[in-house]
């Protein structure tokens, strides 16, 4: 059985058009990642299948459960995790997974208990009893998903939970959604970042209200050797080599990096050349120009915010 | 239950854990309890004074109930909303009425902690009741309408108004606007216009047979329990906690 199918979805708010046909097939069990710039349409998505927005046109079923015509047994099955830091800083952690359970129907007795196993399983157990407005980023989220994980759920979405995060603290909490996932529960993470996605089983990219491609994360990678990225490392950035590097990329994608550009292009045999006599010509001769394979992000940027050859394919 | 449970234990907490929230809703009654006699009562003959206390202590007791629910109530829902709180629990099967009526019962028993500390605080300073044991219950039978109709006008500022700072402010103002036309300068003391209003206004007319059966009909200048007056006032204040409760069903509680 599948966790999550959802079959021509269409989402519409007034005369815009959010979701176009919609096709997403989530396995039971399964860790799935949806990438998509902001506005492609991932929250409006996320808002359906946990039951909080209605749809225009389609079908969403999980666990062989109809969304809108068995909304009360879907939702038992969800646990969702908005991108917002929703526990309450007045309350201590225990507290407020306490006041979750229970909200879910779970009686005092049964909630407490919950709430002991669920807080050794987050590794929350010493800072059960301090207030949430004690705790850092990393552990309130690590409370949050605790949250959702009240029992009957199957499934854990997740909006957006490594944002602003350093990486030790996503690493934990990556650690923690693996060690979940192999519990059993599918997990449904949404993000911008190519490492929280290269964790998922399978990854999906959304753009402009569609699903333009999904693929393990392997094979996406293979599908996708021949798209490289020039990395461009600079003692100093300058605005007259980012615009020199976007005029030699034909104004197509660069962003700067914490240590210089990053070249996103076609054929990078090109403006390889090109950019190595530029830096020679400026006396730059400590800049480092390496060629790199197309990691997630990269592969989220060629589809998501240049005209590729693979968004061209798709628009025809 | 323990939905209604949850929602409400949860905001007692808060409620009692915010300082914020404290000094807003029982700071300016404290201070009014003693200011108020030093400025206005200054010519009145020492024998009338225990009373007017009386008069002024049921005032900032009205006052408070009044603040808990148009300000406390609004702006901690709009507050959980900016959170992302309703996001998050409106994924999950929860009842929206078992949901705020914990909110809602979380800020009676807030109101029933100033009611208590309110009343020792007059008292100590000299406020003088008369009344029997069932004059109280009437009276605290108006005073819940009071806060029903202050819910329902709380309920009403959370689904409309969009920034907690914005709703606890809003419901602060209104909750001063209407103590001041009808309860902290009563009945007789209004031009005759707001008197129409004072006696419409389900808030101040809830009031007037409070002061009317705890301090007696000279000093309210008016019998409030009448057919007409009991009726418009109880239904109009459950019209007010009703269209409270259907906004934040249809709209409070889908608002992002």
């Amino acid at each position: 059985m599948n966790a999550i199918v959802v079959k021509n979805l269409v989402k519409n708010y007034g005369t815009q058009n959010i979701l176009k046909t919609v096709n997403l097939t989530i396995e039971k069990g399964e860790f799935f990642s949806l990438m998509g710039p902001n506005g492609s349409g991932k929250s409006t998505l996320v808002s359906i299948i946990t039951g909080t927005t209605p749809i225009t046109k389609g079908v969403v079923n999980v666990y062989g459960h109809n969304l809108f015509e068995e909304s009360k047994n879907v939702k038992s099955l969800i646990g969702y995790v908005p991108q917002e830091n929703f526990s309450s800083p007045r309350l201590t952690g225990r507290e407020n997974l306490l006041y979750f359970a229970q909200l879910s129907g779970q009686d005092k007795i049964t909630a407490k208990k919950w709430v002991d196993d669920i807080l050794e399983k987050m590794g929350l157990t010493e800072d059960a009893d301090k207030l949430v407005s004690k705790y850092s980023g990393g552990m309130r989220k690590r409370l949050e998903v605790a949250t959702a994980l009240v029992p009957g759920v199957k499934i854990l979405i997740l909006d957006e939970p490594t944002t602003g995060f350093d990486p030790a603290a996503r690493k934990m909490l990556l650690g923690s959604l693996l060690e979940i996932n192999r519990e059993g529960i599918t997990i449904f993470l949404v993000t911008h970042i190519g490492e929280d996605a290269g964790v998922a089983k399978k990854v999906a990219f959304m753009k402009n209200g569609k699903i333009i491609l999904q693929d393990d994360p392997k094979n996406l990678k293979i599908r996708f050797k021949e798209r490289t990225t020039v990395d461009v490392k600079l003692a100093i950035k300058d605005t007259h080599i980012y615009n020199k590097l976007l005029s030699f990329n034909k104004g197509r994608k660069v962003i700067e990096t914490v240590d210089g550009y990053k070249v996103y292009c076609d054929r990078p045999e090109e403006i390889l050349p090109q950019i190595n006599n530029y830096l020679n010509d400026i006396g730059s001769p400590s800049a480092k120009v390496e060629l790199n394979p197309a990691s997630l992000e990269d592969i989220f940027f060629f589809l998501t915010q240049q005209e590729s050859r693979y968004d061209l394919e798709e628009e025809k | 239950m323990n939905q209604f449970y949850a929602s409400y234990n949860r905001s007692i907490k808060e409620y009692l854990r915010d300082k914020a929230i404290i000094g807003s809703t029982f700071g300016m009654p404290l201070l009014f309890i003693f200011i108020v006699p030093v400025v206005f009562f200054g010519d009145v003959p020492r024998d009338f004074l225990p009373t007017l206390k009386g008069m002024n202590t049921l005032a900032q007791i009205a006052l408070t109930v009044m603040i808990v629910g148009q300000s406390n109530l609004s702006g901690s829902i709009v507050a959980d909303r900016e959170r992302g709180l309703y996001r998050k629990i409106s994924s999950l099967p929860l009842n929206p009425v078992k949901e705020v009526l914990g909110r809602v019962f979380a800020s009676l028993v807030f109101s029933l902690i100033g009611l208590i500390f309110l009343s020792l605080v007059g008292l100590i300073y000299g406020a003088e009741f008369s009344f029997s044991i069932v004059d109280l219950i009437i009276a605290i039978f108006f005073l819940l309408l009071i806060f029903i109709a202050s819910v329902g006008i709380g309920l009403i500022i959370s689904s409309i108004i969009n920034g907690e700072s914005a709703a606890t402010h809003l419901g602060i103002g209104l909750s001063m606007l209407i103590f001041f036309i009808g309860i902290g300068f009563p009945y007789t003391q209004l031009p005759s216009e707001l008197q129409v209003l004072s006696k419409i206004n389900p808030l101040t007319a809830a009031y007037a047979p409070i002061l009317y059966l705890l301090e007696g009909y000279e000093v309210l200048g008016y019998n409030p329990l009448t057919f007409v007056q009991l009726t418009s006032t109880i239904v109009l204040s459950a019209m007010l906690f009703g269209i409270g409760l259907f906004l934040y069903k249809n709209v409070a509680w889908r608002k992002r």
